[in-house]
């Protein structure tokens, strides 16, 4: 967003920006004073932005950057609404890293009344279960507990405990002190996020090979930054206390 | 140590294209990247055949970019938009004449959009994939393709038919473009998980790139790591990316096209001019952006830039080619004694980078490539010639990755835009239960069902969450994914009521109207889907 933009435009549409960005108590700021305040949040939001990306995103990015004033079609009309729900009662997880899943789930509204209308229901929770292999099935659960989730929510990013394992979630709901089971998510597997060997073959002499071969390959001379390090390697070395 | 080199260069913008507006902003992607990469590299290449060097590259270029590229309204907006940069060209030479610094610059880049004009309509006739493919023919490229929109695939992995309709529609795509099937496959973001194989397979591909970290964390120790591809169970080979290879180039800090000699990306007269004199050449209404007339050279952390001298610059590219074959040369060193082949370095970037940001970039490439060809250690080739010469490798399975922050999902699953996938999800699935339902139809309803595919293909596109998660023309991608979200829930109601409207399907027909070859039935395979699901 350029000063010149901002100039152009209403108090109204400023007043929405500066609020949008977090800009409060500004009811007495002079025109150009909440101009100063919303170019230097706006140049905030950019850097964070830019400091949150790796180098490949960082660079992907460059080629949609066309102009700064990127607030043009901020009061467009949405012509285009999306269902509010689909009335379903299912759930549905995708793995974003080794550590976290993202569910998403529906309650049908004529089911979600209905728990509501009988005497002793008690609310919502996700059950999340790490298993090994295709299906979960009573024989092959490891571990799983409980999330609480609000009527209101639909949605909620789950913090997985181990990595090299199968999870899938459940709804459940609690009436009466026992637990029902609404739906039954999609299974992921959470990858290992480490090499394939065992941790004493790790700091064997010959395995310095494979972090030189990982890109590492001015290794053990002092020569290389962490800032040049892909995270994930940077997360292998730090839980092994290697330093660089 | 003698070592290859794989340059893999990913081509893609998402598709674009409104002929209901009169310009559209965001058609600017395409035409400048046609200005200042995809032109600029069809020349490069053509000046080192000319020059007898011999090189090969491996090239992704996007089944949405080649829409564009063959689409005879953007071709003519593209004709448009360059001409009105040399007419701004003539203006500049004349208001500059007083100021030679940049004078010369003014007339530097109208000399050069006019040649962009002159190659576009003369040389290939409006359509550039031309080139790329008589340079396929004449043994300087590999061209392989990538995800039928460029969709992040591991977030669809619980949909084996939407899998199978993005790898089946490129390919298909491709084949027709280039009139033969492609053997590579560019995974979008380098978004990998385990299964997708399957897909690749199934539709005839030998090869795919991941991140360093597939082929490192993969299921079996990799002893070869990143240089030598790993097979997997199915026979598919996935090349690994090398990490310095990449970060030399791609390093905001230390990497080359941030050295203070080059041309600054972000100076451009668009924004340094008064508005009464870039009006004509800016978006409406007065909404200022960038013209590619840039004047001012990177120069340091001031914002007091330097005049931007491109002898200076080419000096800097010609350090910069030698410099990052003494750093190959010296990586190759370390291998000695730990492998019995040569390395296979993989270097993949976003060709966007080169030329459009990176203005030097293009030059940088033909002077690596000219050093390559002149060095008898180094040599260039693509991974269909690697695996002739060494079919087998080591074997295992790669872990989930991507490029992306942190190297899975993160960019593409979070809080600014998670929402969208319950959304698109639920598309899948009504579009498979439409398959289901009209198993065999013709006419209107053959329409309206080739048309709900590609809007759902349309709304999985990767750059949507991506453009959301970085924060750059956010309410442009919303809208976008909203928009062909619309399109197919309206397709889907009015079929379940039997109604086609005839008026608004060719419409959408008419503007979403990439993939001509589309089956809808593609969505209502039943396959085998990966762990994940």
């Amino acid at each position: 967003m350029t000063r010149e933009r901002l100039h152009s435009l209403s108090e109204e549409v400023l007043k929405s920006i500066a609020q949008r960005e977090g800009i409060y108590n500004h009811d007495n700021s002079e025109r150009e004073e909440l101009i100063d305040l919303i170019l230097e949040a706006l140049e905030e939001d950019r850097s964070e932005r830019e400091s949150i990306n790796n180098a490949a995103i960082r660079l992907e990015n460059k080629k949609y950057e066309i102009l700064k004033d990127e607030e043009v079609v901020l009061l467009a009309k949405d012509d285009y609404p999306l269902p509010e729900y689909y009335n379903d009662t299912r759930i549905v997880i995708l793995l974003r890293d080794p550590v976290w899943v993202y569910a998403y789930w529906d309650i049908n509204s004529s089911q979600v009344q209905s728990l509501k209308e009988e005497p002793f229901f008690e609310g919502f929770f996700l059950r999340v279960y790490e298993f090994h292999g295709e299906f979960l099935d009573t024989s092959n659960i490891v571990d799983f507990y409980d999330i609480p989730v609000e009527e209101t929510d639909d949605s909620w990013y789950i913090n997985l405990n181990k990595t090299g394992i199968d999870y899938c979630v459940e709804l459940r709901c609690n009436v009466m002190h026992a637990d029902r089971l609404l739906a039954v998510s999609n299974t992921v597997h959470s990858p290992l996020g480490y090499f394939a060997r065992n941790q004493e073959e790790f700091y064997n002499e010959p395995d310095t090979m494979m972090l030189m071969l990982s890109g590492l390959w001015n290794y053990g001379e002092g020569e290389i930054s962490r800032e040049e390090i892909p995270q994930r390697i940077i997360s292998i070395l730090d839980s092994h206390n290697i330093e660089l | 140590m003698k070592g290859v080199l794989g340059f893999v260069l990913h081509a893609h913008l998402p598709f674009v294209r409104h002929p209901e507006f009169e310009r559209f902003l965001e058609e600017n992607w395409l035409f400048e990247a046609i200005s200042e990469t995809y032109l600029p590299f069809l020349r490069m290449c053509r000046r080192l055949k000319d020059d007898g060097v011999s090189f090969r590259l491996t090239i992704s270029i996007s089944p949405t970019l080649a829409a564009m590229l063959s689409d005879e309204l953007l071709q003519e907006r593209y004709i448009k938009h360059a001409e009105m940069l040399i007419e701004l060209g003539h203006k500049e030479i004349d208001r500059t004449k007083n100021e030679p610094d940049f004078h010369s610059l003014a007339d530097m880049y109208t000399r050069f959009f006019e040649r962009n004009l002159h190659d576009f309509t003369e040389e290939y006739h409006r359509n550039i994939l031309w080139g790329f493919k008589n340079l396929e023919k004449d043994g300087f490229l590999e061209i392989i393709t990538t995800a039928a929109t460029h969709a992040f695939l591991p977030l669809y992995q619980s949909y084996p038919e939407a899998l199978e309709a993005q790898v089946q529609t490129a390919v298909l795509d491709y084949s027709r473009t280039f009139g033969k099937k492609p053997k590579g496959f560019w995974l979008p973001e380098s978004g990998y998980y385990p299964g997708i194989e399957e897909i690749l397979r199934r539709n005839s591909l030998e090869y795919f790139f991941t991140a360093a970290h597939g082929i490192l964390f993969a299921s079996e120790k990799t002893p070869y790591g990143v240089y030598a591809p790993l097979t997997l169970p199915n026979g598919m080979h996935a090349f690994g990316r090398d990490y310095p290879t990449s970060d030399a180039v791609w390093s905001s800090e230390q990497g080359y096209p941030s050295d203070g000699d080059y041309r600054e990306f972000y100076r451009d007269i668009g924004y340094d001019l008064p508005m009464e004199y870039v009006r004509p050449y800016i978006h409406e209404p007065d909404v200022r952006v960038c013209t590619g007339f840039k004047y001012y050279s990177i120069t340091g952390h001031t914002d007091q830039k330097q005049p931007y001298r491109p002898e200076k610059a080419r000096q800097k590219v010609i350090e910069h080619a030698d410099n990052f074959i003494y750093n190959r040369r010296k990586q190759l060193k370390k291998f000695e004694g730990l492998m019995e082949r040569p390395p296979y370095i993989i270097a993949p970037f976003d060709v966007e980078l080169f030329g459009h940001w990176w203005f030097e970039g293009i030059q940088w490439l033909e002077q690596v490539i000219r050093n390559i060809a002149q060095s008898d250690d180094l040599s260039l080739i693509t991974p269909c010639d690697y695996l002739s010469e060494y079919p087998t490798s080591q074997t295992g399975q790669p872990s989930f990755s991507s490029w992306g922050n942190e190297g899975y999902a993160d960019v593409w699953l979070d809080g600014t835009n998670d929402w969208i996938y319950r959304h698109i999800h639920k598309a899948i699935e009504r579009m498979s239960e439409l398959v289901h339902r009209y198993p065999d139809v013709t006419g209107l309803k053959l329409r309206t069902l080739n048309q709900a595919a590609r809007e759902v293909m349309l709304s999985m596109a990767s750059d949507w969450p991506f453009i959301m998660k970085t924060g750059t023309m956010v309410p442009y991608a919303e809208r976008r994914v909203k928009e062909h979200l619309y399109n197919f829930n309206y397709i889907y109601e009015r079929l379940c009521r039997n109604t086609v409207d005839t008026e608004w399907l060719t419409t959408i027909e008419k503007k979403n109207n990439l993939f001509p070859d589309i089956d809808y039935k593609i969505f209502g395979k039943s396959l085998v889907p990966g762990k994940n699901s």
